[in-house]
């Protein structure tokens, strides 16, 4: 069974999906900000990106600078299979406890 | 601008503090500065780099804490004859404690001058933390017992939970500096 991924990292590796050859941290935070419709600390998602990459979810590498960033270099972040996995199962995970309901949900809750 | 990636490239290892301090001043002069002027854009860049750096300390201030307040509530409440036998435990492994603080900050980051900030704010979030802990002592339980409020005020009182940390900051910098030096070589050795 891959990792059990929380909704922040889910968000994270999301974005990194979706943002494919252009997923560094900069991207990165805006995209999740983005989703999540919130103002997020960019040493949340920096904590995050580590963590996801320590246990193998993610790969790094170092690519070139800019003018605007004082010629600092960027780091571009990739999916691996087994980060693609965790994705998968933690979204058969959610979909399993929604079987059977309708959303939203309505009633007397 | 300066001073914060000063203080990352102190806190963070030297590829890390490169690339964040890379996106920092990318979201800074691109979408921040222009948006809400200097003030607040340095103002908002003190507070990201701040949330970049405040786990580092963060671990070994508890533990400083740990030792201050743990001694402080073994005192009031179990009080010894002679305090010597916990004052040379508690002195040693401080000064252990802010050398592998030191060294773990250097050998992360390669620059000794970690161990030094590293310590240095270990010891403050270290009687910060203790220091809230002494307040919920004193006003929950000491200031209604005689005894205890005697032993207080006979071992020191406000006077050590203020000043001493204060009093100690050198000694602290020096232990820091001294396992930074040890923590850079390490980390030299190790990635060569």
């Amino acid at each position: 069974m891959a990792d059990v991924l929380g909704a922040f990292e889910q968000a994270v590796l999301l974005a990194i999906v979706r943002l494919g050859d252009e997923a560094y941290g900069r991207a990165i935070l805006k995209e999740v900000q983005a989703r999540l419709e919130r103002n997020v600390a960019a040493g949340a998602v920096h904590a995050t990106l580590g963590r996801l990459e320590q246990k193998g979810l993610l790969a790094s590498r170092l690519g070139s600078g800019t003018p605007i960033r004082g010629g600092r270099a960027r780091r571009f972040y990739r999916l691996q299979p087994s980060g693609q996995r965790a994705l998968n199962e933690a979204r058969a995970t959610i979909d399993n406890l929604w079987v059977g309901l309708r959303w939203p949900l309505k009633g007397r809750a | 601008m300066m001073w914060t990636m000063a203080v990352l490239s102190l806190l963070m290892p030297p590829g890390e503090a490169e690339t964040v301090a890379g996106d920092l001043i990318e979201e800074y002069r691109d979408t921040v500065y222009p948006a809400v002027g200097k003030w607040r854009a340095d103002f908002w860049l003190a507070r990201q780099v701040a949330g970049f750096v405040w786990r580092v300390p963060l671990v070994w201030g508890v533990v400083v804490a740990v030792f201050i307040a743990g001694r402080f509530a073994a005192d009031t409440f179990v009080p010894p004859a002679s305090y010597s036998a916990r004052s040379f435990f508690t002195t040693w492994s401080s000064i252990l404690l802010y050398l592998l603080a030191g060294a773990w900050g250097a050998r992360r980051t390669g620059r000794a001058r970690t161990g030094m900030l590293l310590a240095a704010a270990a010891h403050a979030i270290g009687w910060a933390l203790s220091g809230a802990v002494t307040i919920a002592l004193f006003v929950g339980v000491i200031r209604n017992q005689p005894a205890m409020l005697n032993l207080f005020y006979a071992t020191g009182g406000w006077g050590e939970q203020w000043f001493l940390p204060l009093m100690l900051l050198p000694i602290v910098l020096a232990l820091g500096a001294l396992g930074g030096v040890f923590g850079r070589n390490v980390g030299r050795r190790t990635r060569a």
